[in-house]
């Protein structure tokens, strides 16, 4: 586990949020994993500078999920984080971190529901483009 | 005229040079000239007539004067023939000259060259040399008329020949001074024919003019149907020509779109290579999708790896400091724990030193300890540092490669709406595309193209046609140009003709009214003679000349006695009725030369004339045999003879000579 973003081994998200991610990653075969959705959905809220708080919070995945050879969302993730707050804990970091993918998930949601699907070039758009408010 | 002299000289038998007076007084106008056959009587007239003419009798051609020369003249190597006539006319002295010279030598006729007599007669009037002497002659007695005057008596009978008529008439015009009129008709008529041919040139001008002008409206009528037709044809060939039109743009359209089956066969093709590359594109960014949040976060893995290195260059920057004022607070601490002096001034710390001391220890101290905390904080920015580059790095790539796939896709996405639409378009196109219209205008175009080039090659006809009808009415105008008349012109060559053919007519009545007066006044004069002349007065009434001039004696019946029913005699004497009938008539008092008049003639017959004789004329000279009259026949003439002469042929001298009787 990285220091950058605590000590857990697992990332949370909301009950609700779950189910998204649930969906979402079975449509998508190319999406590979939980954690990847949870990095678009962390890089989102981070876009945006929105977070939401997290209810009925549940794990979602283990943190590996976030580093493998194809993709490092742990070390992006955590250097944006501990820019963006940079007094904060490893672990605090990833409180935050979960609260502003709990906001990009709904986006997601809100994506998904729709275009029926995950259109990522237009996914890039949205994300790059809109800037969310917290909550 | 009276002949007062007629001077001879190598005249046919007269050798040498003769001269006979016959001039007469008014009370007696008659000479006599006896003489025996062949002694020279005809010869004498035959000199004046030569004199005045250079011709002989009535009837002879003009023959070759010199072969009137006496013959035992011509055999002399030079010799000269002359007549000389003197006579008085109207008061005035008139003398007539012909003479023939004979210069150079020949032994034939024909190969001797002469001077005279060619030139004509030699006149003077009262000593004034006449520039012209036919001229001159023909005034005083023309030609044609002196054969009533100078007469041979067996000659005399062709008067009343029919086929003498036209001499007869023409001598009857001289005879009774109508040369004058008829010249004058004739110079009317050679103006009429003149102004007639002027008018004739006019009028063909004119005719040529009028006909011209109907050309023009002819062509004019041409052309104006050929217009119309052009006109019309025209019409026809550009309704053709747009109906061809309309056909070949729809044939184009559908060959166009036809072609499009070619172009949507390409356009499939490309489609679907778009479609492969779209996917290709699609399947790279979905590989590239692994790097969203990279792109996502790109700005921000920048400004952290940014703000890290600032971060750990100030807290190195701190370390060092700390790291250099480490050895400063452990000498403090030495000097204030263990109360050592100061090592540069070697004085020992004071409370005030001390508490300095202390509060650089405290200060100090917080740095010291701080350092360790600095290293730690260092080292973690420094691994955010790194961690943070590289997941820049990535960012960057990443957010590259997926701006060249967003824009590849998006290129490839509208590369493929536009290839869908413009398929879409030609496909609806293509569904327009009726195979029977195509088939039926194509069928169409080869039918209207048929029609086209007829109704061009018509129109090419018709505007040839039309050129040259132009071109001939350019030409006419022209024509018409050259030959305009002045209606004036017209109008006043009319009236020239109006009035010389009024002219004309009243002449020509004056010189019929004339004429037939004078053939009235031979007629009635000719009667009187016939009635003096003839013994048959119970059965000759009157002598008549008819239209044609011919003599006929018409009976108490008022018949016609046929001039075959008269005898030798008999028209002898018609003819010298109708001779003196003619003299009376014209009041011409020339001179009667006759030659033997009585041949034929019997007794009362001769005595009759010898009795109207002297009533003939001013002047009359009867040439006669010895025998012609007898005591008592010359006796009815004896008090109208003023001389009697007796032409002579001496055989010695081979010469003819008139000597005076009485």
């Amino acid at each position: 586990m990285s220091s950058i973003l605590g000590s857990r081994d697992r990332f949370a998200v909301s009950r609700k949020a779950k189910k998204t991610y649930d969906l979402i990653v079975t449509k998508h075969k190319n999406l590979k994993s939980h954690g990847q959705l949870f990095a678009y959905a962390a890089s989102w809220g981070i876009a945006a500078g929105a977070r939401s708080k997290l209810k009925s919070k549940v794990d979602l995945a283990i943190m590996s999920g976030l580093k493998t050879k194809e993709y490092d969302y742990e070390s992006l993730l955590g250097v944006v984080i501990s820019c963006l707050h940079p007094d904060a804990s490893p672990d605090e970091r990833l409180q935050i971190l979960q609260e502003y993918a709990e906001y990009g998930i709904s986006k997601i949601r809100e994506h998904f529901d729709r275009y029926r699907r995950l259109s990522f070039q237009q996914l890039v758009d949205e994300m790059t483009a809109k800037k969310g408010t917290r909550e | 005229m009276i002949i007062k002299s007629v001077t001879i000289r190598n005249f046919r038998s007269y050798k040498g040079e003769h001269t006979v007076n016959l001039d007469v007084d008014g009370t007696r106008p008659v000479i006599l000239v006896y003489g025996k056959n062949g002694a020279g009587k005809t010869g004498f007239i035959n000199s004046i007539l030569w004199c005045f003419y250079g011709s002989l009798f009535f009837g002879s051609t003009r023959t070759f004067a010199v072969r009137q020369v006496n013959k035992d003249v011509k055999k002399g190597k030079s010799f000269d023939m002359a007549v000389t006539v003197v006579f008085e006319h109207e008061g005035k002295k008139w003398v007539v000259k012909r003479n023939l010279e004979y210069v150079g030598s020949g032994s034939k006729e024909n190969t001797m060259s002469y001077k005279g007599d060619q030139g004509g007669p030699i006149v003077s009037v009262d000593g004034d040399f006449q520039e012209d002497g036919y001229v001159a002659i023909e005034s005083v007695l023309p030609m044609n008329a002196a054969h009533f005057h100078f007469f041979d008596g067996e000659q005399m009978r062709r008067y009343t020949r029919e086929k003498n008529t036209e001499e007869v008439r023409k001598a009857i015009e001289l005879v009774l001074n109508l040369p004058t009129l008829i010249n004058s008709k004739m110079d009317l008529d050679k103006t009429l024919h003149e102004i007639e041919d002027e008018r004739s040139k006019i009028a063909a001008k004119n005719d040529r003019y009028t006909d011209l002008l109907a050309q023009r409206e002819e062509i004019e009528q041409g052309l104006e149907e050929v217009r119309g037709k052009v006109e019309h044809h025209t019409i026809e060939l550009n309704k053709v020509s747009e109906g061809l039109s309309i056909i070949e743009a729809r044939l184009a359209q559908y060959d166009e779109l036809k072609d499009k089956i070619d172009d949507l066969r390409v356009l499939r093709t490309e489609l679907s290579s778009l479609s492969e590359h779209l996917k290709s594109a699609k399947n790279d960014f979905g590989t590239a999708i692994d790097r969203i949040p990279h792109v996502v976060l790109h700005e921000h893995v920048k400004k952290a790896v940014h703000s890290f290195k600032k971060k750990r260059r100030e807290i190195e920057e701190g370390l060092r400091i700390a790291y250099s004022e480490k050895a400063k607070y452990d000498a403090m601490v030495e000097m204030l724990e263990q109360g050592k002096a100061c090592s540069c001034c070697g004085a020992q710390p004071g409370d005030e030193q001390r508490e300095y001391l202390a509060s650089e220890i405290e200060r100090l101290g917080a740095a010291v300890k701080n350092q360790t905390e600095g290293k730690r904080v260092s080292s973690e920015l420094l691994m955010l540092e790194e961690r943070g580059s590289e997941a820049l790095n990535d960012a960057t790539s990443a957010s590259t490669e997926i701006t060249v796939l967003q824009a590849q896709i998006a290129e490839l996405n509208n590369k493929i709406r536009a290839a869908r639409q413009e398929s879409e378009e030609t496909e609806k196109d293509l569904r327009g595309v009726n195979e029977e219209l195509y088939a039926a205008d194509r069928k169409n175009r080869e039918d209207l193209g048929i029609i086209k080039r007829k109704e061009s090659d018509a129109l090419d006809d018709l505007v040839l046609q039309r050129n040259e009808l132009e071109n001939s009415k350019d030409e006419i105008e022209f024509e018409l140009d050259k030959h305009s008349v002045d209606d004036k012109e017209i109008r006043e060559i009319s009236k020239e003709k109006t009035r010389a053919a009024d002219s004309l007519e009243a002449v020509s009545k004056l010189i019929d009214a004339y004429v037939h007066e004078m053939k009235a006044q031979v007629e009635e004069g000719s009667s009187e003679i016939l009635r003096l002349l003839t013994h048959k007065r119970e059965t000759f009434d009157r002598v008549c000349v008819d239209g044609t001039f011919a003599i006929d004696i018409v009976d108490k019946q008022g018949e016609m006695i046929s001039r075959s029913d008269l005898s030798a005699g008999e028209q002898q004497v018609l003819a010298l009725s109708f001779m003196g009938g003619l003299a009376r008539a014209s009041g011409s008092r020339s001179p009667f030369l006759m030659d033997t008049p009585f041949g034929r003639l019997d007794k009362e017959h001769k005595q009759n004339i010898l009795r109207m004789l002297p009533e003939l004329s001013t002047q009359v000279v009867l040439f006669v045999t010895n025998d012609d009259l007898d005591q008592y026949e010359e006796s009815i003439l004896n008090r109208r003879i003023s001389k009697i002469y007796e032409v002579i042929y001496d055989e010695k001298k081979r010469s003819s000579h008139i000597v005076l009787r009485t």
